[in-house]
């Protein structure tokens, strides 16, 4: 009876509490909904407004010249962003061939090698790198690496070996980051088994912890790419901006990015239509590095 | 799925206009768009603009109905490195160097060493004035490549730094890390600008018609405004010449604000930054 009669009590008196409860939780919903339709109308709302731009300029360019065409010239009514495309696409290559060796081997140094009085002074470095502004960049390769090429190599310094140089370093610390937590997920166990097996240090971290943590590494790789790939500030001061196919190193190059940034802001009608396109296709190539991580993700579970 | 769209479209659309529309309607607005110096005119002429922008001569029969103020000078200087030899380029040769017919120094008086050309972006004013007053016209000619910049600070530092650029920016931002070729034997200076002997330079006119100016008091405030001392301070930071021959009061806000609410400002696309920041500037004060 005592017991019952207790148990009653504390239900009547737990029922204004979980009631009010319950409410504070309804309005935490409401809160959380809210946030995530903001979050969810802004991509939207981006990427409507961007395609409902573009659309009515490409189809009035057409498709095939506007993608593959190779001059671009809005004062000729030309609007083919093929050199851009390709100018896009090599610098961003260049810039993995750069970032990415550097990149891993800095990785597996942080991971495997470094002291720990070392690791506290590269660490916090790393992350003063990821955080300078990325038209810092842009004048660093302006005031040095572009005279740098200029007179070393030749040619007007403006080029995508610049671009790709400044990319690469730009990447790094994204690539670094990510590749080295992942090494560190691996479970140390494979390590120590590979030692005791006879391997070397070097054999057991390149043959026994680089594959296991492969899925880590190429998701890192594949975030410098995205990186590199829609970098704007810096590029548009260093790489030359002239819209035509390189056939060398030293050639000047014009990116999706930089051709938007130089423009924009005086375009008019079809023009800015054209550069909204642009701006839909740099979208489109985005989609497709984010699908590429989720699929690589699934793999992995 | 097309309805759809422009369905989101123009529900974002209508939202943002009406954020913009609380956001504006509090002060005073002074619209300014391009369209170009002949649609300046025109559209002045029939009343469409309140205020004109023209980025040449107003004169004949361009000018009929309508009163001209030149509001400042856009000059262009032809820039090398200090280290280069070459003092004088006609504009003959500085149009050849830019369509790719010259392409070595030693061909123009200087070293033997192939020339850097730097170029402003699509749509800049400097651009403009520069292929202009060179005589290069881009629908029919097809200019050599060269080094893209977007600022003239940019344009400044690189020629600054290599010895074989060239470059053209505003002759007001000049100074003395880079040199100003002679054109045809005279020296890039403002006052060679202001007698005239200079050839790369154009007027920057505002236009309007005396019947507007007669009913529209925020036009006549305007003006007082363009006319003053404080428009003038920010045409020379923007790198554009004032006219010496007249004075330039100070402004001030009058006692009682224009009834008028809006004026729309349109026509030249040269004209137009400068026209920007200058209505900027005007609804700042009116708005104290």
């Amino acid at each position: 009876m005592r017991q019952a009669s207790i148990a009653n009590n504390a239900a009547e008196a737990a029922i204004p509490v979980s009631r009010r409860a319950a409410a504070r939780e309804i309005g935490m919903k409401v809160v959380f909904a809210v946030a995530a339709a903001i979050f969810i109308a802004a991509v939207i709302v981006i990427c409507v407004y961007l395609f409902i731009r573009a659309v009515p300029a490409v189809g009035e360019i057409g498709v095939i010249e506007f993608l593959f065409g190779g001059v671009w010239a809005p004062g000729k009514g030309a609007y083919g962003i093929g050199t851009l495309v390709v100018g896009t696409i090599v610098a961003t290559a260049g810039a993995l061939i750069v970032g990415v060796p550097v990149g891993l081997l800095v990785a597996v140094f942080m991971a495997f090698y470094c002291p720990k009085w070392l690791y506290k002074i590269c660490k916090p470095l790393l992350n003063i790198l990821a955080g300078i502004p990325s038209i810092v960049y842009g004048y660093f390769g302006l005031q040095v690496i572009v005279p740098f090429v200029r007179d070393t190599f030749g040619g007007t310094g403006f080029s995508l070996l610049t671009t790709a140089f400044i990319l690469g370093v730009m990447i790094l610390p994204t690539i670094i980051n990510i590749s080295e937590t992942s090494l560190r997920a691996v479970p140390k166990s494979y390590y120590e088994g590979a030692l005791a097996l006879g391997a070397t240090k070097e054999r057991a971290i390149f043959r026994t912890m680089f594959p296991a943590a492969a899925s880590g590494i190429v998701t890192a790789v594949i975030l410098g790419l995205g990186r590199a790939f829609g970098e704007t500030a810096a590029v548009v001061i260093i790489c030359g901006n002239v819209a035509k196919f390189p056939t060398s190193l030293l050639d000047s190059i014009r990116t999706l990015s930089s051709n938007i940034a130089n423009e924009l802001g005086y375009a008019e009608g079809l023009h800015r239509e054209a550069l909204i396109a642009c701006a839909a296709v740099l979208f489109v190539f985005i989609l497709i590095i984010t699908t590429i991580i989720m699929l690589l993700r699934r793999k992995k579970r | 799925m097309k309805k759809i769209f422009l369905a989101i479209a123009s529900l974002v659309l209508a939202a943002g206009i009406g954020v913009a529309a609380v956001g504006c309607a509090t002060g005073y607005a002074v619209e300014v768009s391009g369209g170009g110096s002949g649609v300046g005119l025109s559209n002045t002429r029939n009343g469409t603009f309140d205020l004109g922008m023209a980025s040449k001569e107003v004169k004949g029969e361009d000018a009929e109905g309508l009163t001209v103020y030149q509001l400042c000078i856009d000059g262009i200087a032809i820039v090398v490195n200090n280290e280069n030899a070459v003092e004088d380029l006609t504009t003959a040769q500085i149009k050849a160097i830019y369509l790719g017919t010259t392409d070595n120094w030693s061909d123009v008086g200087g070293a033997d060493a192939s020339i850097n050309v730097v170029h402003r972006e699509d749509g800049s004013g400097t651009r403009d004035a520069f292929l202009e007053k060179v005589g290069i016209d881009e629908e029919t000619e097809t200019m050599v490549e060269g080094t893209t910049l977007n600022s003239t600070n940019l344009v400044m530092q690189t020629v600054s730094g290599d010895k074989n650029a060239i470059g053209y920016i505003s002759l007001g931002s000049l100074d003395d890390s880079l040199k100003a070729v002679k054109i045809g034997g005279v020296e890039a200076t403002k006052t060679n600008v202001l007698n005239n002997t200079y050839p790369l330079q154009r007027p920057f006119n505002v236009v309007y018609t005396e019947s507007r100016l007669a009913e529209n008091d925020l036009l006549q405030d305007f003006l007082t405004y363009l006319k003053s001392e404080d428009a003038q301070e920010i045409i020379e930071e923007k790198g554009y010449i004032s006219l010496t021959s007249r004075t330039y009061p100070a402004y001030a806000v009058p006692e009682t604000k224009p009834e008028t609410m809006e004026l729309s400002v349109g026509g030249s696309t040269s004209v137009q930054p400068l026209m920007s920041q200058l209505a900027y500037a005007y609804e700042e004060l009116l708005a104290a």
